[in-house]
């Protein structure tokens, strides 16, 4: 799979982003003036809603802060060459890790159990991501299934688990884990959005990534790694070391973001919670070209399209289908070339 | 000669072409007519714009002004009958070579067994015996050169281009194929394009020679009327002394050697100061035991030693810090990382150094780039993208990375392929210098006339075991000859 | 000038743009899934309509809010922030969880929540005696499969489990099939999700391969696994809620209704009225005439013979008559 590679000039990489971007935009717009029973109120919707109020504010920077941490591990592990499709599964087990800390230690630990909670997430995710790295480094197994196949089968694991009398609520509804104490809440922010203090957490993290792989002999190897991987293994690099280390990276990421999704949001575990967030991660990667500085404003920039047009769905306009179809155009265009590179 | 037939099959009129990533124009006002029924070399070295015209020529690149001009009138394409034969050319690593070899014909796609049919009758009146169910990716630049311009004769073509056809190959396949060029060129009122820099070549088989220095056309003549002395100013206008060639000191035998291979297919002895140049044919051995030296592959027998060191089963870390470095003959595949900056390529081995506190500096790096730039003299910007450089000044790169730190034991393979008279010479002065400075050199090439030029000692690999080593003094090209294939007193 | 041509011409999309009246809708119908095929969901929307039609300047919005259960706390928050519904009707069981936070944030906001129970003074919440239907259905199942010689056993297909599946329908329906046959056991199978129809057809071939003569399928969109597998095996599915015979001929045999349009209309036509009680949660079945068994329909009437149809109606009179009723377990809160 050819990834879409900085160009020797940003700019024209930067052009070729944008008139992708601006491209799905003239989509979706004529979309919604072709197909919507009232065009200018749902444009309205689409560009103003998702700040048209605290919750949605809220709303878009909770999702945008999520997916910043999942677009910076869709990003470690393609900058390396290793293809993490695996995230969907990592973020959920995450949460899950994150849960069973929450729920079993003591609540008197307060801060500190937030802190393992977080830790948890991040182990799992993390141990996930390696064994595919280890599947890999052993018998060259290829990660874009491994990762693939197991993140499938560990989904339905947790949903499993979580009505289970371990985890489970009685007496609801919804297919939702109990709620975890409240000394284990991260508090709120511009309520009732699903914003919360874990989410500031993430603009600090793309800013360690952005100077760790940038900056720094470490990042400088990973990225040889995904430029050509038999030159980094004839300057020495261990193979076995670095299969494992992109790919168990990139799961920390996904298991922090399913751990901060249960003890921010929910405070519980609800049944596909983090459906999409692995997918939307690598979607936001791909629009950052696995730069870590680029995801910020990359992730921004997808949250604020799915956003509104979940927006204009809500509206009542179109049937919810259709921000699904909004995310595949904007998805479209970006991977494709559109600036012809000159050689 | 039919009546009708065109005399200038192609006209290159006033063609020029920058390229915006560095800014070189890399061809420049070039005219140039093509006529029926001839061969003619392009010469020049590398960087001159050979490459870049003849891909104008074939339609893969637009002129930024000038034009090409067909006889027939059409644009220049394959369709039109203009076909280019790179020196890598472009493949898709999952076909397998008949694939490749159909894919974009015209009409509907044959099956297997009509195209087996079609590539073999093609490739029979060139003399290639090719192994057609060969992956891309397995099959090597030799078998993929040899594949695709098969393929392109299955096109009706009137210009055929190659770009350093003999390259990768040994003399008696590189007269095979001229012959063949030259053959068809006559039969068919047709017009080949061959760009070299081995001047014999062009004076024996072209009827006229082109020559290019720096992106212009600098003259064009027959081999009549010049010789390689003619050509060779033509091409470096400036005095080339002849090098002399200053025999090194061989090193005392009572100094140990610092690699070694023992048990092995080719086992050797290799002491600071010393040039050993092993050769072979190709396929008798000389890729794999680059691999096996190299700590890529492993040793099927024997042991290895590095600085007094057991090697034989040490990582490629391991060896690299025991002072071994490599040149490597793919060079692109794993010599360097293409698409990445000049400076990212020279790098790897010191970005801990270049990093005080963990952070790397990009001016420390700069300034690295810059000071080896300078040592060696290198082209280019630290930024530039290592695929913006030619073939020559990217060995140049890699070879000046490799040298830096004055290794224990240098191993170049093939180090000069695809190289000018300019950038050998250079790179010998560099082996030379590097071999003055103590370093221990292992050439691994299949040209025995750069080893005869550049060791002190040449060994010949046949059948993957080696023959025997000889100091240079006793070797003449004749017994290097018939101790390669094999015909021995 | 063509400049400033175009600017007017920008001016005049700009304002109508800005000034656009938010659209005065004052109904907003969330339907937590998708519309189309879910027979409840149609009902619903449908009664609420005709309750909104029967008054001059109401309008009502529906709104999908898709299968992710996670997503409808944040939808329903999105739609109440808008500030464009007076009410938000909707009707699932666990929607009045959902709605809790976002009723706590937006104080003003009222919701008509049909096939739930809550105490909350936001909402005005109407359940259903799903006990009295599911015995119904049971008895049914008994009568049936007691003529077909089967094994004794009823097959139940459950979309998930939810406490009124697990306290009120399930006891149900086993109550009623061993009503007819007293050692009679239920085998209850649970899809995961309320629309994967595969997986449906997979738990039904199993439970038919076990002898099992007759299924109740409540699952959504997976019940139509549920019939074909019961297609594949020549056996029989009884449909819970919504008429269900003309799914497939002479393989639904039975169908009860839950008349949630009707429901809902009255409901709507209280609140337009001003006279709907907030925070005094209904509970309604057969006797009150929204839920019921189709009995006097055609195909129900050819599909089944006398011997069979008789008893069971007598056992629906009972309930409808109110001569027989169940008590519906309800949350303690």
């Amino acid at each position: 799979m050819n990834l879409p590679r900085a160009h020797a000039n940003p700019l024209i990489g930067l052009s070729s982003t944008l008139l992708a971007l601006a491209v799905s935009l003239l989509a979706t717009v004529v979309l919604l003036v072709v197909f919507g029973s009232h065009p200018l109120s749902a444009l309205r919707s689409f560009f103003v809603g998702p700040f048209s109020s605290p919750l949605a504010w809220g709303n878009t920077l909770n999702q945008s802060s999520l997916l910043v941490l999942t677009g910076l591990a869709a990003s470690v592990a393609f900058g390396a060459g290793a293809f993490n499709l695996g995230g969907e599964g990592q973020v959920y087990l995450g949460g899950l890790a994150a849960l069973a800390a929450a729920l079993f230690l003591p609540p008197v630990w307060g801060a500190l159990g937030i802190l393992a909670a977080l830790v948890s997430g991040m182990v799992a995710g993390a141990g996930l991501g390696a064994v595919s790295g280890a599947l890999k480094a052993r018998w060259q197994a290829d990660e874009l299934i491994t990762t693939f196949l197991l993140s499938a089968s560990v989904v339905p694991v947790v949903d499993s688990l979580i009505t289970s009398p371990l985890f489970g609520a009685a007496g609801s509804f919804l297919i939702t884990s109990r709620k975890i104490p409240q000394e284990f809440w991260l508090p709120g922010l511009l309520a009732p959005s699903n914003l919360h203090w874990g989410a500031l957490l993430t603009l600090p993290l793309a800013v360690v990534f952005g100077v760790l792989v940038n900056s720094t002999p470490w990042g400088y190897r990973l990225r040889l790694l995904g430029r050509n991987r038999a030159f980094a293994q004839y300057t020495g690099l261990s193979m076995a070391s670095y299969s494992l280390l992109p790919l168990g990276l990139s799961g920390a990421l996904h298991g922090l973001a399913g751990a901060l999704g249960v003890l921010g949001t929910q405070h519980a575990l609800v049944q596909g919670f983090s459906s999409g967030w692995g997918w939307n991660g690598i979607a936001v990667a791909l629009i950052a070209r696995t730069n870590p500085w680029a995801v910020v404003p990359a992730a921004l920039l997808f949250t604020f399209l799915d956003q509104a047009s979940r927006m204009v769905v809500l509206q009542g306009q179109f049937p919810f289908q259709l921000s699904a179809l909004f995310q595949a155009a904007i998805l479209f265009f970006i991977t494709a070339q559109i600036v012809r590179r000159r050689s | 000669m039919a009546p009708n037939s065109p005399a200038v099959l192609a006209s290159l009129v006033r063609l020029s072409k920058t390229f915006a990533d560095n800014g070189v124009r890399a061809v420049d006002e070039v005219s140039l007519e093509l006529q029926a029924g001839e061969v003619l070399a392009l010469l020049g070295e590398n960087g001159a714009g050979k490459t870049t015209l003849m891909a104008l020529l074939a339609g893969l690149e637009v002129p930024d002004s000038g034009e090409v001009v067909l006889a027939s009138g059409q644009p220049p394409s394959l369709k039109a009958g203009i076909a280019l034969v790179q020196q890598h050319p472009p493949f898709a690593p999952e076909l397998t070579l008949w694939e490749h070899a159909v894919l974009g014909l015209p009409g509907r796609f044959p099956g297997k067994k009509a195209a087996r049919s079609l590539l073999e009758a093609s490739a029979a009146r060139w003399g290639f015996a090719l192994n057609w169910d060969e992956l891309c990716r397995d099959a090597g630049p030799l078998a993929l050169q040899k594949a695709t311009l098969t393929a392109f004769f299955l096109h009706p073509l009137t210009i055929l281009i190659l770009d350093e056809p003999t390259a990768a190959l040994g003399p008696a396949e590189a007269r095979s194929l001229l012959a063949s060029v030259r053959a068809w060129v006559r039969e068919n009122h047709a017009c080949a394009v061959f760009v070299t820099h081995k001047l014999h070549e062009s004076l024996e088989w072209a009827d006229r020679v082109a020559v290019m220095r720096a992106g212009r056309l600098v003259a064009t003549t027959t081999p009549a009327d010049s010789s390689l002395e003619a050509l060779s100013s033509l091409l470096f206008p400036r005095r080339q002394q002849p090098q002399v060639q200053e025999s090194l000191p061989a090193p005392a035998a009572s100094l140990p050697p610092v690699f070694m291979a023992q048990g092995t297919r080719a086992d050797f002895e290799l002491r600071g100061g010393e040039i050993l140049g092993l050769t072979s044919l190709r396929g008798e051995g000389a890729e794999e035991l680059e691999e096996e030296l190299t700590g890529l592959a492993d040793l099927p027998e024997g042991r290895l030693f590095l600085a007094g060191t057991d090697v034989t089963t040490a990582s490629i870390a391991a060896l690299r810090r025991l002072g071994l470095s490599y040149v490597p003959s793919d060079r692109m595949g794993r010599g360097s990382s293409p698409y990445s900056a000049l400076a990212s390529n020279v790098i790897p081995y010191q970005v801990t150094r270049l990093a005080p506190g963990g952070i790397l500096r990009s001016h420390s790096v700069r300034g690295y780039f810059r000071e080896l730039a300078k040592r060696f003299s290198l082209q280019g910007e630290p930024g530039q993208r290592l695929v913006t450089l030619s073939g020559g000044n990217i060995q140049k790169l890699i070879v000046a990375r490799e040298m830096d730190h004055g290794p224990k034991v240098l191993i170049l393979a093939e180090p000069s392929w695809g190289l000018d008279l300019e950038a050998r010479r250079e790179l010998y002065r560099l082996i030379r210098q590097a071999a003055r400075a103590g370093s221990a050199i292992l050439i691994l090439s299949s040209e025995p006339q750069e080893l005869l030029e550049v060791c002190t000692r040449v060994g010949v690999l046949r059948e993957g075991r080696l023959q025997g080593i000889r100091l240079v003094e006793h070797w003449t090209s004749e017994l290097l000859g018939r101790e390669l294939l094999g015909v021995v007193n | 000038m063509r400049s400033s041509r175009f600017a007017l011409v920008f001016a005049l999309l700009l304002a109508g743009f800005l000034t656009t009246p938010v659209f005065a809708a004052t109904i907003g119908v969330f339907i937590p899934g998708a519309l189309q095929g879910s027979p409840t969901y149609e009902l619903l929307d449908a009664g609420v309509r005709k309750a909104a039609a029967e008054v001059p300047g109401i309008t009502v919005k529906t709104i999908e809010g898709g299968f992710n259960q996670a997503q409808w706390g944040e939808q329903i928050a999105a739609l109440v922030a808008s500030g464009e519904y007076k009410w938000i009707v909707t009707s699932n069981p666990a929607m009045p969880e959902i709605c809790t936070p976002v009723a706590q944030a937006y104080p003003a906001q009222r919701f008509i929540i049909l096939e739930s129970w809550s105490k909350n003074a936001s909402f005005a919440t109407l359940s259903y005696n799903h006990r009295e239907l599911a015995f119904l259905h049971g008895a049914l199942a008994g009568l049936l499969t007691q003529s077909r010689k089967g094994a004794a056993v009823a097959g139940l297909v459950a979309g998930q489990e939810y406490p009124d599946m697990n306290n009120a329908i399930l006891p149900g329906f086993r109550e009623g099939f061993q009503s007819i046959l007293p050692a009679g056991k239920v085998e209850f199978r649970v899809v995961g999700n309320w629309y994967d129809a595969g997986k449906g057809a997979e738990l039904a071939k199993n439970l038919f391969d076990q002898n099992v003569s007759v299924v109740l399928p409540i699952a959504g969109g997976a019940g139509q696994g549920v019939i074909s597998a019961a297609k594949q095996a020549g056996k029989s599915v009884l449909w819970y809620d919504t008429d269900g015979y003309a799914l497939e001929k002479g393989i639904v045999v039975g169908s009860g209704v839950i008349r949630q349009d009707t429901a809902s209309y009255q409901l709507v036509k209280k609140a337009l009225a001003g006279t709907l009680e907030y925070g005094k949660p209904l509970v309604v079945g057969v006797k009150e005439g929204y839920l019921d068994y189709l009995t006097s329909l055609p195909a129900f009437v050819s599909g089944l013979p006398a011997a069979i149809r008789t008893p069971f109606e007598a056992i629906v009179n009972q309930f409808r008559t109110g001569k027989k009723t169940l008590a519906m377990p309800l949350p303690t809160s």
